[in-house]
């Protein structure tokens, strides 16, 4: 485990993923790392409930969930103060410029490029 | 004494006759009397002929035969004086060319000396005569002369003179009838004269007249051409006029006019345009080379006026196909003059031909001259029209092509011509776009850099531009459209047009913004499917009992994922049957086992790609998990795959039962299989799935929203 993950402990992730493999990774990461994952949540209106009513410390969004993108979601979360990381197949430039100071995960990634960018947002924030 | 007994002389060179001739005759009253009634008889002849002469010759003759038969000389000759004064010889008889030139000119008088006497020298021997002229008498044989003026109200212009071999005695008798022929020939020749004077004249005036009338007859044509080539006409109309005017100006028989092609041959080849009365010989000279044996190829070989007078005789024609062609059409004389541009370029010929042997007069060339540089201007324009038109044509066909837009605007951009493509494209009709503007129908957006681009074109920056942007067309509706503008300059290099040609490039713009979704959406899809390998790698592994089964089971499902993408594939990535899903899923064990082994039941259903995906995973380590520890690991048990649909609750029941098999013992520790089924597919599908390790056999219950798997029928 990276000195980066160790510091991971026991935060609280929010994760939005349509891909159930995917998420299955992330959790076993997260878990590596000692993250609670207090939710998951694949679809839209789903994410933007759990974005607005869950306690978390921080998020993982998937660009796209089912065609459709999450960036009302982000907004919602950084209205909340709270630091997210996007993971996606597209590009870093389809992300909006208002979101764009979050920490883009190129899919497939490693369990330590998690952990990196995990620890990014958690710093800008705080 | 005078010798009455004279005889007549008849031509006689030699002067055989006369030295045989007797010298003195006895007179008698007899011989007297006939030898007056043969001069009266001379005499009244001669007033006969005078009256009925028809030219001056004639009275010459009449004069001559009365002096021999009167005057009984051995030679005789008349002379006048000429227009110049001199007394010249008109007609003489047994006088020869030599003595007649020693003599021209010498006279006893002046031109219009009043009353002039007769001269008689009776022998030279013994005459006060210059030496010269004595010597050149005497050469000529003569001894005797007589010299007798020919006059005109009493003065002279003329005389005539009667020779003799012979010293002679001249008597009063003698120059009586002398001068009564003198009278006679001398009133004649004054009524001749008068007579012939008249005539000239009249033939001179007629002339002139004719003359006058042609030479006006030729400027009126000139300034007919020079007129019509002024106004824009048709240019073979005009040739023919030129032709008209050749032949009257050059009084010729027939005319042509070539035009030189310098492109062909070696040296150019001359294409007859016209012709006037050449026939059928025209066909043989429709195409004239630099080394034709014709005056137009002579030309076209120096650059000159060529001219033959007689075909017969003119050398570069002697033995050549072109001089039998000429005789055979009747042209014995011609000319060609080459006709050259202000700027000295030969541009053709103009020929005229005559059916007679002829040489122009320099007046003639002259006008033709003229012409020959109106035809020469004619050809130079009709060619820079043709040059013209052709291109404006050329040009004209581009602009009206019907794929592309085109439009002619004003620097401001105002529209000036537009062509039909280009309403299609914007909606407007041309005489609409005559108001509008190339902003005005750019989408308000595009506006900004079009403007830029026009700017920088009319500072001279640059002198074309290509933009794609869009167009707000005349019912709203957005296009987009690639413009393509030129500017163009009038001659003092002010921006006069702007040239604009315009694709409807919408169809590419939508392609090209489908083509960057695709790509992205394959990108995605890419990435996704990479990250599910990763996790299905890392799974297998990570609760795999050695390195070896956690490969193979990561190999198994790698190959169940690439078989479901194949099921989708067949279908073009829109879903797939769940029955195909099913027995894609449970093929690979089927094989090896009898068919009853499995009981599928369920109606057809059309799942979504994802529900494919999942469910597809599902079976596979549903099935896997039965061939290792379930009813597939024994020879009996056998598996029920049932399904149904609730249309009243709208959600989608599914049941994978095993039975048969060994008595199942639940596994100690979740694995990855139950893991993907219970929450993975559980997840993709938003429903609930149960899965039991019951003693009878695993069984899986799914329950999920219709509207969550069901796919596009």
């Amino acid at each position: 485990m990276s000195m980066a993950a160790r510091d991971l402990s026991g935060r609280r992730v929010l994760l939005v993923e349509d891909e159930s493999l995917i998420v299955m990774l992330i959790e076993d990461a997260l878990a590596d790392f000692g993250c609670e994952i207090v939710g998951v949540a694949s679809r839209f209106d789903d994410a933007i409930s759990k974005a607005r009513s869950l306690a978390f410390d921080l998020a993982i969004l998937d660009v796209n969930l089912a065609g459709a993108r999450t960036f009302p979601i982000a907004e919602i979360i950084r209205a909340r103060g709270i630091p997210f990381v996007f993971s996606t197949g597209y590009g870093a430039t389809s992300i909006p410029e208002s979101l764009n100071s979050a920490p883009v995960l190129q899919k497939p990634f490693a369990a330590d490029d998690l952990a990196s960018a995990i620890s990014i947002a958690l710093g800008r924030v705080s | 004494m005078l010798d009455r007994n004279r005889q007549p002389v008849p031509d006689d060179p030699d002067n055989t006759l006369l030295d045989a001739r007797p010298q003195i005759v006895k007179d008698t009253a007899d011989r007297a009397l006939a030898r007056h009634a043969r001069e009266q008889a001379a005499l009244f002849q001669f007033t006969d002929r005078l009256y009925r002469a028809a030219s001056l010759a004639d009275t010459y003759e009449a004069a001559l035969d009365a002096i021999f038969d009167t005057l009984q000389c051995r030679a005789a000759s008349i002379l006048r004086f000429d227009r110049n004064g001199v007394m010249s010889f008109v007609a003489s008889r047994n006088l020869s060319d030599t003595y007649r030139k020693a003599v021209h000119g010498h006279s006893p008088w002046t031109e219009g000396e009043s009353d002039p006497e007769p001269i008689f020298i009776p022998d030279t021997a013994h005459a006060d005569l210059p030496e010269d002229l004595r010597k050149t008498v005497e050469a000529e044989g003569i001894r005797a002369l007589a010299f007798i003026p020919l006059t005109s109200a009493g003065r002279v212009r003329g005389k005539f003179m009667a020779y003799y071999n012979r010293p002679q005695q001249f008597d009063q008798h003698d120059v009586d009838l002398a001068v009564t022929i003198a009278r006679q020939l001398g009133f004649s020749l004054e009524r001749a004269q008068s007579e012939e004077d008249r005539l000239e004249a009249q033939s001179i005036r007629a002339a002139s007249e004719k003359r006058l009338e042609q030479e006006l007859e030729a400027t009126k044509r000139l300034q007919e051409i020079s007129a019509a080539l002024v106004q824009e006409g048709d240019t073979s109309a005009i040739y023919e006029r030129i032709l008209d005017a050749a032949v009257s100006v050059m009084s010729s028989d027939s005319a042509s006019m070539q035009i030189l092609h310098p492109e062909r041959g070696k040296g150019g080849e001359l294409n007859l345009i016209a012709h006037r009365g050449l026939g059928d010989a025209a066909k043989f000279w429709e195409w004239v080379s630099i080394d034709s044996a014709t005056s137009c190829g002579a030309s076209l070989r120096n650059v000159e006026r060529t001219i033959c007078s007689d075909v017969r005789e003119c050398d570069f024609m002697q033995g050549t196909e072109d001089l039998a062609i000429f005789l055979k059409a009747g042209i014995i004389s011609m000319q060609t003059t080459p006709l050259l541009s202000r700027s000295g370029r030969l541009v053709g010929m103009l020929s005229t031909h005559w059916r007679k042997p002829y040489e122009p007069p320099l007046g003639d060339l002259r006008r033709l001259d003229v012409l020959a540089r109106q035809a020469a201007d004619l050809i130079e324009r009709a060619r820079a029209e043709e040059f013209l038109r052709e291109r404006q044509e050329r040009l004209r066909a581009v602009f009206n092509s019907p794929a592309i837009g085109a439009a002619v605007l004003a620097p401001d951009a105002g529209f000036i011509e537009t062509n039909a493509a280009f309403s299609d494209l914007c909606g407007y009709s041309a005489d609409e776009l005559l108001s509008l503007n190339a902003l005005d129908l750019t989408h308000p957006d595009d506006r900004p850099a079009m403007r830029r681009l026009l700017d920088r074109m009319l500072d001279g920056s640059r002198s074309n531009f290509v933009i794609e942007k869009r167009y707000v067309r005349k019912d709203g509706s957005v296009i987009w459209v690639q413009n393509s503008v030129s500017l163009t300059h009038d001659e003092a290099g002010r921006p006069l047009h702007l040239v604009k040609l315009v694709q409807d490039i919408t169809e590419r713009k939508v392609a090209e913004k489908r083509q960057r979704l695709l790509i992205d959406e394959i990108n995605h899809r890419v990435k996704n499917t990479l990250a599910t390998v990763q996790s299905f790698a890392s799974q297998s592994l990570r609760n795999a009992k050695s390195l070896a089964e956690g490969r193979a089971a990561f190999e198994a499902r790698l190959i169940a994922l690439s078989k479901s993408h194949d099921v989708l594939t067949r279908q073009h990535w829109e879903g797939a049957d769940l029955i195909d899903v099913v027995n894609g899923a449970i093929a690979p064990y089927r094989g090896r086992s009898e068919q009853g082994r499995f009981r599928i039941e369920g109606e057809r259903l059309r799942l979504s790609p994802k529900a494919v995906l999942a469910l597809s995973l599902a079976f596979h380590e549903l099935a896997t998990n039965a061939v290792k520890y379930g009813a597939l690991s024994n020879d009996t048990g056998s598996v029920s795959i049932s399904w149904r649909i609730d249309r009243t609750t709208g959600r989608f029941h599914l049941r994978w039962q095993e039975s048969g098999g060994p008595a199942v013992k639940p596994p100690g520790r979740r694995g990855f299989g139950s893991r993907l089924v219970e929450q993975g597919l559980a997840q993709d599908i938003a429903g609930e799935v149960r899965l039991s390790f019951n003693e009878a056999g695993v069984e899986c219950a799914i329950d999920a929203p219709l509207t969550e798997i069901a796919g596009l029928d």
